[in-house]
């Protein structure tokens, strides 16, 4: 039996932010692999287009997500990691993951005061 | 589940190797070999993308890499620098031996590379360690 504890958004939110960690982390391990093209995962955009249409309950997450290569300047290696933009990036999306879980927290809450939890 | 760690074991586990390749090197710079035995050769770590699939968390057979795949290769010939020194009891007949072709600036620069990158991938642990702790929470 599905509670609907946890929005289907949110959790669409939770799996890209995390395979977008795994994509940080994919691209810092191959900070000097010759001619080694950084990625990014989106989502963002084809899920709140989803969401303003009804009926996107069942959606899954591998519908909305997308491996992008990284346009940037290549070094002389061929390689186009930026370590900067990686950091930063990894600390938006820590944060992010921080917010999602918090709204999916508010469902469990919510759900243990039903049952009767204090 | 958890492949964050796997991704980023991958890319300690190859700037570990080059400081090792590194270390290798540094030591052997003064080293003096005979002519017919050839220069010690510098050895370095080359890294390739791991494009096998990752067990990723939501099973959609990794997306992204898995990291870092090396070799170490021998990066300098074992004709090396050969240098006129009779004094030297390696010196042949003509008096002359073989020093590596090991350039100390370069070791150091690329010492400084690798361990600057064995610490980006120790953040980003450290940041997955924060993520995955902070989702344990949900529903205490």
């Amino acid at each position: 039996m599905d509670f609907g504890l946890v929005n289907p958004a949110v959790r669409i939110a939770l799996d890209g932010l995390m395979m977008r960690q795994e994509a940080i982390a994919n691209n810092v391990a191959n900070l000097s692999t010759p001619n080694y093209t950084a990625t990014n995962i989106e989502f963002e955009g084809a899920l709140s287009a989803a969401l303003d249409m009804p009926g996107s309950g069942s959606a899954t997450t591998q519908s909305f997500v997308s491996v992008i290569a990284s346009e940037a300047p290549r070094t002389q290696d061929g390689n186009n990691v930026s370590l900067e933009e990686q950091t930063l990036l990894g600390t938006e999306t820590n944060l992010r993951l921080e917010l999602a879980l918090r709204a999916a927290e508010g469902r469990f809450t919510a759900m243990k005061n039903v049952l009767g939890g204090s | 589940m958890l492949s964050i760690f796997n991704i980023s074991s991958t890319g300690i586990n190859f700037y570990k190797n080059s400081l090792d390749a590194i270390a290798h090197n540094v030591a052997n710079v003064n080293t003096v070999r005979t002519m017919d035995e050839g220069a010690v050769r510098r050895q370095s770590v080359v890294g390739t993308a791991d494009t096998s699939p990752v067990p990723s968390m939501i099973g959609t057979g990794g997306t992204v890499g898995g990291g870092v795949s090396f070799k170490v290769v021998q990066s300098s010939s074992a004709v090396g620098l050969v240098t006129y020194d009779p004094e030297n009891v390696l010196a042949n007949a003509d008096g002359y031996v073989r020093r590596p072709d090991i350039d100390l600036t370069t070791e150091m620069a690329d010492m400084i590379i690798a361990q600057r990158g064995y610490q980006a991938n120790l953040a980003v642990v450290q940041r997955a360690t924060e993520a995955y702790q902070a989702a344990l929470q949900l529903g205490r």
